[in-house]
C-alpha cells in the first residue's frame, strides 16, 4: 500500500507542488493548511509529515511539538520546510523533534531525495 | 526543477500572491488603526514571507528579492526593534502595490517600473535604518549525487553509530545504509557490542553501530550528505582508504546484503556478524 505523506503549508502553491511531485512518485498525499489543521488530519495513518514553519493558528514548531508529544505518532519522520537562513530557527525545529529539513527554494528532485531518505 | 515544471505552478502562485497582497493590504489598514497589535503585524509578515518563499520556489526571483526587504522590516516590527509609524504603513502599502505590478507583469501585464522599486527600497532602508535582514543564504539543500561530477572510484571507510534515540526522532538508519548502497558497492559490518541482554533491551532504542566500506565514485560531501540530519547526534567518521591502484588490484568482493569479516581494528570478541536481512528485522522491531 502506498505510504501516506501529510504536507502542511499555508502556501497553496507549495502544497500543490509537494502534492504533485510526491503523488507522481507513488505516495499518497494529504494536505493541511496549518499546524492546527494538521493535528486533526494525523488521526489516520500517516507515515511522514512535511511542514512549513511560519503558519497561522499553529506554526511548524508547535506542530512538531504536538506530534512528538503524541505516543500514537511515535517515531514518525518530520521534515521542516524553511526559508530561514537563521541557524537558530532550524535548531529550534530540531530541538522540538524534527527529523530533517529542506531549505526553500528547493527542487522536486531535492524533495524526493529527502523523502526517500526518510521513508524509503 | 526544469522550466516546464515551474510553469505548472506559476499560475497557482500568481493566484495565491494576489490573495496574499489583498490580505497584506487589509492587515496594513487595520494596523494603522491599531499600531501596537502584534497579531496584525504577524499577519502582514506571514503574507510577505509566503510571497517571498513561494515566489522564489517558482522562479519569481525579482518579486522574492523585493519582498525580502519588506519582510525584513516586518520582522523587525515583530521583534520590537522597530515601531509602526504612519510613514512605514504608507511605504508598505506602496511596496504592496509595486509587488502587484511586478506580479501582473509576469502574467503578461505592463512592465513594472524598476526605478520605483529602487526608490521604495531606498526609502524603506532610510526608515528602518538598514533594516534589510541578512542576505538570504544560498539554499542549503542536500547535495545530490550527480554522475557528471563523479570522480574516480574510491574506497571509503565509514564508522556510524547513531544516537540511541534515532528511531524516535524519525530516522531509520537502515534507509541511510540503503542510500549508500545505491552509490556503489557497500560492505557492512554490524557492531552489536552495545546491544544489551534481551531483558534489558528497550526496543525503541538503537544499540547498533556500523563499520562500512563503500566503493564509489561519489565525492566525500555526497557521502556525508546522507548523514546530514543525524551527524550532530551521531558518531560519524568518513575516511578515504589509501588509494590503491584500482586497475591492478581486483575490486573488493561486492558483498551486498551480507557482512564481511570484521577489520583488524574491531576485536572479534565484541563484534558479531549478522546478515543485513536479520538486521532489518531487528531494527524494524524497534521501528514498528
Amino acid at each position: 500500500m502506498a505510504k501516506t505523506i501529510l504536507t502542511v503549508d499555508d502556501s497553496a502553491s507549495v502544497r500543490q507542488m509537494v502534492k504533485f511531485t510526491l503523488s507522481d512518485a507513488g505516495y499518497a498525499v494529504i494536505e493541511a493548511v496549518d499546524g492546527k489543521d494538521a493535528l486533526t488530519k494525523l488521526t489516520g495513518p500517516v507515515h511522514l509529515v512535511i511542514t512549513d514553519l511560519n503558519m497561522p493558528n499553529l506554526d511548524g514548531i508547535g506542530l512538531i511539538r504536538g506530534v512528538r508529544a503524541n505516543p500514537a505518532l511515535k517515531g514518525i519522520p518530520i521534515i521542516m520546510l524553511t526559508t530561514e537562513s537563521q541557524e537558530s530557527r532550524k535548531q529550534e525545529g530540531k530541538a522540538a523533534g524534527a527529523t530533517g529539513w529542506i531549505v526553500k527554494p528547493f527542487t522536486t528532485q531535492q524533495l524526493l531525495a529527502v523523502v526517500k531518505r526518510l521513508l524509503g | 526543477m526544469g522550466a516546464p515544471m515551474i510553469d505548472k505552478y506559476k499560475q497557482a502562485f500568481q493566484e495565491e500572491a494576489r490573495e496574499l497582497l489583498a490580505e497584506l493590504e487589509s492587515a496594513l489598514l487595520e494596523l494603522d488603526q491599531n499600531r501596537g497589535d502584534l497579531d496584525i503585524v504577524g499577519r502582514a509578515f506571514r503574507a510577505l514571507h509566503t510571497i517571498k518563499g513561494s515566489g522564489a520556489m517558482f522562479g519569481f526571483d525579482d518579486i522574492a528579492a523585493f519582498t525580502h526587504h519588506l519582510e525584513g522590516a516586518f520582522d523587525h516590527l515583530r521583534n520590537g526593534r522597530l515601531e509602526v509609524t504612519a510613514e512605514l504603513i504608507r511605504l508598505a502599502l506602496e511596496a504592496g502595490d509595486q509587488i502587484k505590478v511586478m506580479l501582473e507583469q509576469t502574467a503578461g501585464g505592463a512592465e513594472a517600473d524598476a526605478g520605483r522599486a529602487l526608490a521604495i527600497l531606498a526609502a524603506l532602508e532610510k526608515l528602518t535604518g538598514s533594516a534589510a535582514p541578512e542576505k538570504q543564504s544560498k539554499p542549503a539543500a542536500p547535495v545530490l549525487p550527480r554522475s557528471e561530477e563523479a570522480g574516480p572510484e574510491m574506497e571509503w571507510r565509514i564508522r556510524f553509530r547513531p544516537n540511541p534515540e534515532v528511531l524516535l526522532h524519525g530516522t531509520n538508519p537502515l534507509l541511510l545504509l540503503s542510500e549508500l548502497r545505491e552509490m556503489g558497492r557497500l560492505r557492512v559490518d554490524a557492531d552489536m557490542a552495545a546491544v544489551p541482554p534481551l531483558g534489558e533491551m528497550d526496543p525503541e532504542r538503537c544499540y547498533m553501530a556500523w563499520d562500512l566500506v563503500l566503493t564509489t565514485v561519489a565525492a566525500r560531501e555526497v557521502i556525508r550528505d546522507v548523514f546530514i540530519f543525524v551527524e550532530d547526534e551521531s558518531e560519524l567518521r568518513i575516511e578515504a582508504v589509501a588509494a590503491e591502484p584500482a586497475a591492478i588490484d581486483p575490486p573488493p568482493v561486492a558483498v551486498q546484503r551480507k557482512s564481511a569479516v570484521a577489520g583488524a581494528a574491531a576485536p572479534a570478541a565484541t563484534s558479531i556478524r549478522v546478515s543485513a536481512d536479520k538486521l532489518d528485522q531487528l531494527v524494524n522491531l524497534g521501528a514498528n
